[in-house]
């Protein structure tokens, strides 16, 4: 009976997803929010946010705990909690954007490597979830605790980033050494 | 079928069309051999079955091809990952037959065979959808229909097929009906979206790095290095 069940569950799910695609797959122009620059060199122009670091920065903090009465330390946090979630939502846009225009480029590049567009969607990927946690860490604990938790996430996202390159090495050099003994 | 004989596309999508004609025809003597040789209609179902199954992998690639024609980068991407898919089950097949020795069938019936064959219809469709979604493809209200129809026809096949064999006996009465559920879902879908010619349009990329895709995943691999950095250097206590 449990097979029945996970037949059941397959078949529905291949109608109910390929349905839910058929509504949502728009055409890219008109409904895509990532879709509003239409030129590359605009998105280019952009320069990263150098003000991520003051935004986090636990001098702000200090200084406001030291000279604010408690009522405007209250206001001052309300306010940098919304503008780094502001910020946050901004650098996932902005990443959204970068990689919207990279498809659609890549798209139609006879050259496409697999290997590339997998890394920058493991890329990608990984900084949306880093903005997402952020941001549920925001929330919870305000924007100058977040530094910690971003300072931890960028050691995990380093250690994680550098194994799968070296593993990456690894299996080029095992498969380097296949075809050597082949030729051989 | 009337509708594309008319609009003069019958020949736009050549494979899918005679799909939709075998199915006709197969129906059609399907009720025939129903009606003058019933205990021979079990056999001659069940081989229908297989090779419409057979015809179904060629309307797939029908879609894959008309889908990624004007986009060889994401066409190149996604046959990978197709060809990835067939590998697999086909590794799976032989390894199941050389564990238990069913060189011959592959499966104990051909319900469960149609019922695999299906499965992996399904995984390649779905495969499609995603990296038409991905690459952000623009599709035409033709391809998109067809999709979906034999979408909805694989998965609603699914189920009848596994209530089938796991239900036995006591689910025959329904099964006529339902196999006509499955197929006439897929048939208003198609009806819907294939009664005029909408063939995808065809969008060009940007242009600022040509087709030096080299340049291209180098400069995004920065932006996106540059936005993560930021993110999370910066703010280290």
């Amino acid at each position: 009976m449990s097979h029945l069940l996970i037949y059941l569950e397959i078949g529905g799910s291949i109608a109910f997803a390929l349905i839910w695609w058929f509504v949502k797959v728009q055409a890219p122009r008109a409904s895509n929010p990532y879709a509003v620059h239409t030129s590359l060199a605009e998105v280019l122009e952009h320069r990263p946010y150098i003000l991520t670091g003051r935004i986090f920065a636990d001098d702000d903090w200090q200084v406001a705990r030291a000279s604010l009465s408690r009522k405007d330390q209250k206001q001052f946090l309300r306010d940098r909690t919304i503008v780094a979630l502001m910020l946050l939502d901004e650098i996932r846009f902005r990443a959204g954007q970068i990689m919207y225009l990279h498809r659609t480029t890549a798209r139609e590049a006879v050259e496409l490597k697999s290997s590339a567009e997998m890394k920058l969607a493991a890329t990608y990927a990984s900084l949306l979830v880093c903005c997402v946690a952020l941001q549920i860490f925001v929330r919870l604990r305000g924007p100058f605790a977040a530094s910690q938790i971003a300072a931890r996430l960028s050691r995990a996202a380093d250690n994680l980033w550098l194994g799968s390159e070296a593993f990456r090495a690894r299996l080029n050099s095992m498969v380097a050494a296949g075809a050597d003994t082949t030729n051989r | 079928m009337y509708r594309a004989v008319q609009g003069r596309f019958f020949f736009k999508y050549p494979v899918f069309y005679s799909y939709l004609t075998y199915v006709l025809l197969s129906s059609l003597s399907g009720f025939a051999i129903y009606t003058l040789k019933p205990a021979f209609y079990p056999t001659f179902y069940w081989s229908l079955q297989l090779v419409s199954v057979t015809i179904g992998y060629c309307v797939i690639w029908e879609i894959f091809r008309q889908v990624f024609h004007p986009y060889p980068g994401a066409a190149r991407l996604a046959g990978k990952v197709l060809a990835a898919i067939l590998v697999i089950v086909l590794c799976k097949v032989f390894l199941n037959a050389s564990l238990h020795g069913r060189w011959v069938a592959p499966a104990r019936n051909p319900a469960d065979l149609e019922r695999y064959l299906r499965i992996v219809q399904a995984a390649l469709l779905l495969t499609i959808a995603w990296f038409v979604t991905y690459y952000v493809i623009p599709l035409g209200r033709n391809i998109k229909g067809m999709i979906l129809g034999y979408g909805l026809f694989i998965g609603l096949s699914v189920i009848q097929l596994a209530l089938g064999a796991f239900l036995g006996n006591s689910f025959q009465k329904i099964w006529s009906h339902l196999a006509s559920v499955s197929y006439s879902a897929a048939l208003v879908a198609w009806c819907a979206t294939l009664w005029t010619y909408q063939p995808s349009e065809s969008l060009q990329g940007e242009t600022a790095f040509g087709h030096d895709y080299e340049r291209l995943s180098a400069r995004t691999a920065t932006m996106l290095a540059q936005l993560r950095g930021n993110l999370l250097r910066t703010p280290r206590p």
